[in-house]
């Protein structure tokens, strides 16, 4: 007889085996898309009760619970025995847990965050010197997208420690223009332009009304804090047009930027400081009155 | 007051169609199905009290127009209609008012219209609508929940019949009434312009009045909506209806955005 044949086929289908086969089989292709459809049930009719964040963290809580509970039946239906098994899960968790403490930090981080909803998905946040749209907040991480179009991971633990910005939470926004203006400018006049320019710029709002503030004299120039307002989907816009309408506008209006300078002061005692006049042609020095009569 | 405006106007294959509303010029072109419509504002202060119906252009001569194209398949007739602006219009009086306690006042609000262009005889296919004037935005409320607005200065006149009628603006009766103990300082306030039907008056467009009661800083003012033509002067059938029609004839609005505002 061929060995295959040999089987004995009467052990391999033993009453004892098929029963737990059946279940198994039972527990793996009828459990997990039973918890698939519950957890998607339960996202579904808590979803405009409770935040995307929330709702996604129920979802995901049903799935690694139900999977959890299959793999345990699953494991009891092979004849393992549970309690020798837990015993030495017990041994592994700690082993585990010190491996993945900064896994459980994140996750518990994870849980602050969207109990505290510091932001949404879709907001533009500023954490140190990255800034982008959140994509999506996880159990471990949130992740942005950049301007520039990188994917960017951020560990829930650091959002946890670090300063978060977040910079389209409110509809409207405040723009602050920083200039200096040379001293020999009248500071009214500038104030007068400024607001003008604010009135005509088509992004700015009315109100809360743009201000002028005289902040400080500063080494080379006047400084002024120039604040305007606008909706957060015109920022980028309103920040082009109005820097451009500053320039243009003092150009015309003859008023003056200056570059950083320092005035030299010989001292009322000491000679005046030699200037060296140079024509226009090759750069050749030219000498002045002075030294032609010393000659 | 030229209501030829707002009357449909045939438009000829390869035809240009020129009009003015107040400081807005329009061009229409038909182009086999299309329509391409070019818009320019004159923002000279003596035009905006003209207006014409459309009439043949010369289009060769208008370069430089921003030309925008509608397909609206076999389309001879346009129609413009005027509408209310599509957001809230916060109204600031050049000179803040004082209505002492238990007085009311009534106030004519010029509101600018939008100039909402249709193919077909009655505008059945709806291509655009056009600002007749660009209003600057303000926001009204508190920098967390509030809303944006259109900004509107105005004189708030006490008599409509003192100025001169403007083509491009829809009167809008306002009557405050001040029911609170203390005086109030109306240095602006708020009308949601989407409730505002439009009526074709004898000299004007017109709006259906508002009614604003004051109670007080602390409670809610209360806004009322006419679901009249005003009676100022004899008007027509409504001309464009609101843009969202007042389910109750009363609205209580909550003081966060609806306040008279105390101050800068």
């Amino acid at each position: 007889m061929h060995p295959v044949m040999a089987i004995a086929w009467s052990e391999v289908f033993n009453k004892d085996l098929i029963g737990p086969a059946v279940r198994i089989f039972a527990l793996i292709f009828l459990g997990f898309p039973f918890i698939l459809a519950l957890a998607a049930l339960v996202a579904k009719s808590t979803r405009r009760k409770l935040s995307p964040q929330a709702n996604m963290l129920i979802r995901k809580a049903i799935i690694y619970f139900g999977t959890i509970v299959i793999f345990i039946a699953v494991l009891h239906q092979s004849g393992y025995r549970l309690t020798a098994l837990l015993g030495a899960a017990g041994i592994a968790g700690i082993a585990i847990g010190f491996a993945s403490q900064t896994s459980i930090s994140n996750i518990i981080s994870g849980l602050f965050l969207i109990s505290e909803k510091p932001f949404a998905v879709g907001d533009v946040i500023q954490v140190g010197n990255t800034k982008g749209t959140i994509l999506t907040i996880d159990l471990l991480s949130v992740k942005l997208r950049t301007f520039d179009n990188h994917l960017i991971r951020l560990p829930n633990e650091m959002l946890i420690k670090s300063e978060v910005r977040n910079i389209t939470r409110f509809p409207i926004r405040r723009l602050d223009i920083n200039l200096g203006i040379a001293y020999k400018e009248n500071v009214e006049k500038v104030r007068k332009v400024l607001l003008d320019i604010a009135e005509k710029n088509e992004y700015c709002l009315d109100e809360p009304e743009p201000s002028v503030r005289f902040v400080n004299f500063g080494e080379s120039a006047l400084e002024f804090l120039f604040a305007v307002w606008c909706v957060q989907a015109d920022y980028l816009k309103l920040q082009t047009r109005i820097m451009q309408d500053i320039k243009e506008r003092f150009d015309a209006e003859g008023i003056e930027i200056p570059f950083p300078h320092r005035t030299l002061y010989a001292g009322s005692v000491t000679e005046p400081l030699p200037i060296r006049v140079v024509d226009g042609r090759e750069n050749v020095p030219v000498e002045n009155e002075s030294a032609k009569t010393q000659k | 007051m030229e209501m030829d405006l707002w009357r449909p106007h045939r438009i000829e294959q390869d035809q240009c169609l020129e009009t003015r509303i107040g400081p807005l010029k329009l061009w229409l072109r038909r182009n086999s199905d299309e329509i391409h419509i070019a818009a320019k504002y004159d923002k000279t202060t003596d035009t905006a009290k003209r207006a014409y119906p459309p009439r043949p252009a010369e289009t060769q001569k208008f370069t430089g127009l921003d030309w925008g194209r509608w397909v609206c398949g076999d389309c001879d007739k346009v129609l413009l209609r005027p509408a209310a602006p599509d957001r809230p219009a916060v109204v600031r009086p050049e000179l803040p008012i004082k209505i002492p306690s238990g007085q009311e006042a009534l106030f004519f609000v010029g509101v600018p219209v939008w100039v909402q262009i249709g193919a077909g005889e009655t505008g059945q296919v709806r291509l655009c609508e056009k600002p007749s004037v660009a209003l600057s935005n303000i926001w009204f409320g508190d920098p967390m929940s509030g809303e944006l607005c259109y900004s509107l200065r105005t004189r708030a006149r006490r008599s409509v019949f003192d100025a001169q009628p403007q083509p491009h603006r829809a009167v809008c009766p306002v009557t405050i009434h001040n029911s609170a103990a203390a005086q109030v300082d109306v240095e602006r306030f708020c009308i949601h312009v989407a409730h505002l039907s439009i009526y074709p008056g004898q000299s004007r467009l017109w709006t259906n009045g508002v009614r604003i009661t004051y109670k007080g800083e602390a409670e809610n003012t209360q806004l009322e909506y006419s679901k009249n033509p005003p009676d100022y002067e004899k008007v027509d059938a409504v001309l464009t209806p609101p843009r969202t029609p007042v389910k109750k004839s009363f609205s209580k609005i909550s003081l966060g955005s609806f306040a008279f505002f105390g101050g800068a």
